[in-house]
């Protein structure tokens, strides 16, 4: 296991080398003068040849290629020609607010997607079945934006339940800076206040990230269902006296979920990458509205930055997803 | 086993009832003043030297004062941290005599040194706005005469300084507060990106990225105390949650709303409509190198051919002012009567005199952001113009591309027709009339318009210390633009910002900022 878990993050490597490769060069060859750009039309033109030199711009581009691996090995992704900080300090801020709403979304995804999913299965052309399937493809078929729009319509504006901004209330102060994600900082501080408010936050735009997500994994649990419920060995099993519920939750479940937890793997993998129309639509300070003003901008060291941080937690994502097979599956081992 | 289940439940239940409480943000404490704006995009920075975009100004603006304050509607420069100044005979002296009371938020007294370590700061960081100081001021220019009287040396008469003194640019900031957070002799350049260091009525007190910023009242202003005990600055980018937010109560003003929100959120009470003519003009750019355009019969014939009226209260919902000149109503210089009227029967006589009696065809280019501050489509101006041109038989093919990509072809006059758009940087006319008319700038050599004229005009008014005379200067010098007709100026869109009627004293002053210390929440 040890072995296969180290063989795979080294092959990360010449992915993360590739994504930076092509990165660059698709940074470059926009038609773009980013000193132009941000100095502003008016600016006199030695000033923007300043700018142009400070940013490194004026270097060849394979100089440019090799400075920038070069800081990268530092651990430096370089500095954000917009803010001027750097930006491994600015996606360390951003990255953790991402991270809770994604996780939240695929905590929910789970919960709503795969119980709802495995009981259509077994609950085959019963009106629950009719009603989660009509409801998965709503969920499929639903623009996002849209869904958080309806969202803080309904439950901010009519019903006054959530709250429809960011993630604490004005009255509540963050907790202490640990980890960033506010639910774990607040628990490990003791501030109860800000879990349960954070947590409150954080209902609307993790629903409305994982009602598309959960759509696509109930249809999925339900497909794998069936076809798992239709197997010898389940007849097997059921011939042999277990009850209904041990040969669904034991036999039939933990091998259906093998093509579930694929896909659950790359929605969660994506939503680290950041939820751009939910972060935008909730004001979620995350990793998405990041990379979107740093596209917007033309700011290249954020722009790689942020490709390589959600390349790396995708492909994490992924790689944690192939060692949980041999969890639900014991016939599956890595060596 | 099931019993342990239930209590854990049951235990679950009565906790989560038990903070629904603070799910409000926690009980009745005492209520400082708070102004809680929603605004749709973050700042980028908020040093003073650094910041040109328009929520970093709008901050800066209030935690940062300057030797003089613009006065809009009077269009001059009262006393703000210079109690008064004096220029010599030649126009190339000038004396600035600070307010003794004057005192940092740290309580350090506001020194000329201080002024002019922050006016050096200003061009020594070589950052985005420096160049507005630099072009008129060095490091020779500014001289400390005693601790509160600075004197200022120009080169040459210089009629834009107090506009760009005035400016966020020119803000004063506490050498002694940045000699203590000073990395590697940056002068500060990394802390106050998100710290303060100034004299002005506020504070930075927290800043949040993509989330918030705070403001706290200064508690040792030297001036008219502010009635507000903190502003907070919410980063809400969908117009739609700023409504939502707006109507609830949970903010008192939203600063970025479009024209329909507006309206629908007037119509009902309790909401304030603010409004003011921004500076910022939208034109049609005719390139006189392309042939079409080199035809002056032509560009009269495109100056005639929009329906102006129809563009304002149709397209733009009445939240724009129709401009016929490069200067908007708030500056030094602007000129209603160059507005002109729709005319197609003189612009079809004006093409039969071109030698176009049956048009030609063109490509348009534009800016794919919305247009500025009322997040309408471009598209939606860029196909009323096309339909207005295409009555007089010129075919217009509107082609829409990011700024970035867009920026390079039309700044080296590859591009033979635009709609384009250009703001003044301070509260002066010299700096978008000399890129718009100066002959040596580049603004104007990208549409190969020359006129020596113009040029020579532009200097004189550069130079005059007279406002009067600059006043008449300016208007001959749009006329003539006007009628050269290398641009179509079309309007200037309203900043329009909707405010709760508890919010008094909120007026929005030009260059989209407004000044906290007079703002009350009642």
């Amino acid at each position: 296991m040890a072995g296969y878990l180290v063989r795979r993050i080294l092959a990360l490597v010449p992915v993360l080398i590739g994504i930076t490769l092509m990165m660059f060069v698709l940074s470059r060859v926009v038609p773009v003068d980013p000193a132009r750009l941000y100095a502003g039309d008016a600016a006199p033109e030695e000033v923007v040849q300043a700018l142009r030199a400070k940013m490194g711009l004026d270097k060849p581009l394979w100089q440019q290629y090799l400075l920038y691996v070069e800081g990268l090995l530092r651990g430096d992704l370089g500095t954000s020609l917009q803010t001027g900080r750097p930006v491994a300090a600015e996606i360390a801020r951003y990255f953790p607010a991402t991270v809770e709403l994604a996780t939240v979304a695929g905590f929910l995804t789970i919960v709503l997607g795969i119980p709802a999913g495995v009981i259509s299965a077994v609950k085959r052309d019963s009106v629950f079945d009719h009603v989660t399937r009509v409801l998965a493809l709503g969920g499929v078929c639903t623009p996002i934006f849209w869904l958080g729009l309806l969202l803080i319509l309904v439950f901010y504006g009519k019903l006054g339940v959530f709250p429809a901004w960011g993630r604490l209330d004005l009255a509540v102060s963050p907790p202490r800076h640990l980890t960033g994600l506010y639910l774990v900082d607040s628990v490990l501080t003791g501030r109860f206040d800000a879990f349960v408010n954070a947590s409150w936050h954080l209902l609307l735009p993790g629903f409305a990230l994982a009602y598309g997500g959960a759509g696509q994994i109930l249809r999925l649990a339900r497909s794998s269902m069936l076809e798992v419920l239709g197997e010898d060995y389940v007849r097997t099993a059921r011939a042999k006296g277990l009850s209904e519920r041990f040969v669904i939750y034991r036999h039939a479940l933990r091998n259906a979920l093998l093509p579930t937890l694929t896909m659950l793997g790359i929605i969660y993998g994506s939503l680290l990458g950041g939820a751009v129309l939910t972060e935008t639509i909730f004001s979620w300070p995350g990793l998405g509205r990041y990379a979107v003003g740093a596209m917007v901008a033309f700011d290249f060291p954020a722009m790689m930055g942020f490709a390589l941080v959600a390349a790396l937690a995708y492909s994490l994502v992924n790689v944690l997803v192939d060692l949980l097979y041999s969890v639900c599956d014991p016939r599956i081992s890595y060596r | 086993m099931r019993k342990v289940r239930v209590l854990l439940s049951v235990c679950l239940v009565l906790l989560l009832i038990a903070a629904l409480p603070a799910c409000k943000g926690g009980g009745p404490q005492s209520k400082p003043k708070v102004l809680r704006v929603a605004i749709g995009a973050d700042a980028v920075t908020l040093d003073p030297h650094d910041t040109v975009d328009f929520k970093g100004l709008m901050v800066a603006n209030n935690v940062y004062e300057r030797l003089v304050k613009y006065d809009p509607k009077t269009n001059s420069f009262k006393p703000w941290l210079a109690k008064s100044w004096e220029v010599s005979g030649d126009g190339l002296k000038w004396t600035f005599h600070l307010n003794e009371p004057a005192r940092f938020a740290s309580g350090n007294p506001v020194t000329a040194e201080a002024v002019k370590y922050s006016l050096l700061r200003g061009i020594k960081q070589k950052m985005f706005p420096s160049w507005m100081l630099s072009q008129c001021i060095d490091e020779n220019a500014v001289q400390v005469v005693d601790q509160q009287t600075l004197q200022i040396t120009l080169a040459k008469p210089y009629a834009p300084l107090l506009a760009i003194l005035s400016s966020v640019v020119a803000g004063v900031v506490d050498p002694k507060v940045i000699a203590e957070h000073e990395q590697n002799g940056d002068m500060g350049k990394t802390w106050l990106k998100d710290h303060s260091a100034g004299s002005g009525p506020f504070m930075v007190e927290s800043w949040q990225p993509k989330d918030r910023i705070v403001l706290v009242r200064n508690p040792k202003f030297w001036g008219q105390a502010p009635k507000l005990d903190q502003v907070v600055f919410l980063v809400v980018p969908e117009a739609s949650s700023q409504a939502a937010m707006l109507e609830k109560g949970d903010i008192d003003v939203a600063q970025d709303l479009l024209p329909d929100q507006v309206e629908q959120l007037v119509a009902k009470s309790g909401f304030q409509k603010l409004e003011m003519p921004d500076t910022v003009p939208y034109y049609l750019a005719m390139n006189l190198a392309f042939e079409p355009f080199k035809k002056k019969e032509v560009r009269q014939a495109v100056r005639y051919a929009i329906d102006y009226n129809g563009l304002i209260q149709n397209v733009l919902k009445a939240y724009a002012v129709q401009v016929g000149g490069i200067l908007a109503p708030s500056l030094l210089g602007y000129d209603p009567g160059l507005c002109v009227k729709q005319d197609v029967a003189k612009t079809k006589e004006l093409m039969r005199q071109a030698g176009y009696p049956d048009g030609f065809s063109v490509t348009m280019h534009y800016q794919s952001a919305p247009i500025k501050g009322l997040g309408i489509p471009p598209e939606n101006v860029a196909v009323k113009i096309q339909s207005d041109l295409a009555q007089i038989g010129i075919r217009v093919e509107p082609i829409k591309q990011d700024v970035g990509t867009l920026l390079e072809p039309y700044r080296s006059g590859k591009i033979p027709f635009a709609m384009w758009m250009w703001g003044p940087v301070y509260p002066d006319p010299d700096n978008i009339v000399t890129s718009h008319g100066d002959e040596n700038h580049g603004g104007t050599k990208r549409l190969s318009y020359v006129n020596h004229e113009v040029t020579e005009l532009i200097e004189k008014a550069r130079r005059s210390l007279d406002p009067a005379e600059r006043v008449q200067l300016y208007k001959k010098i749009q006329a003539i633009e006007a009628d050269d007709g290398a641009w179509a100026w079309l309007f200037v869109t309203k900043n329009v910002q909707l405010a709760r009627a508890n919010v008094k004293g909120y007026e929005l002053i030009p260059y989209w900022t407004v000044d906290l210390y007079r703002v009350d929440v009642q």
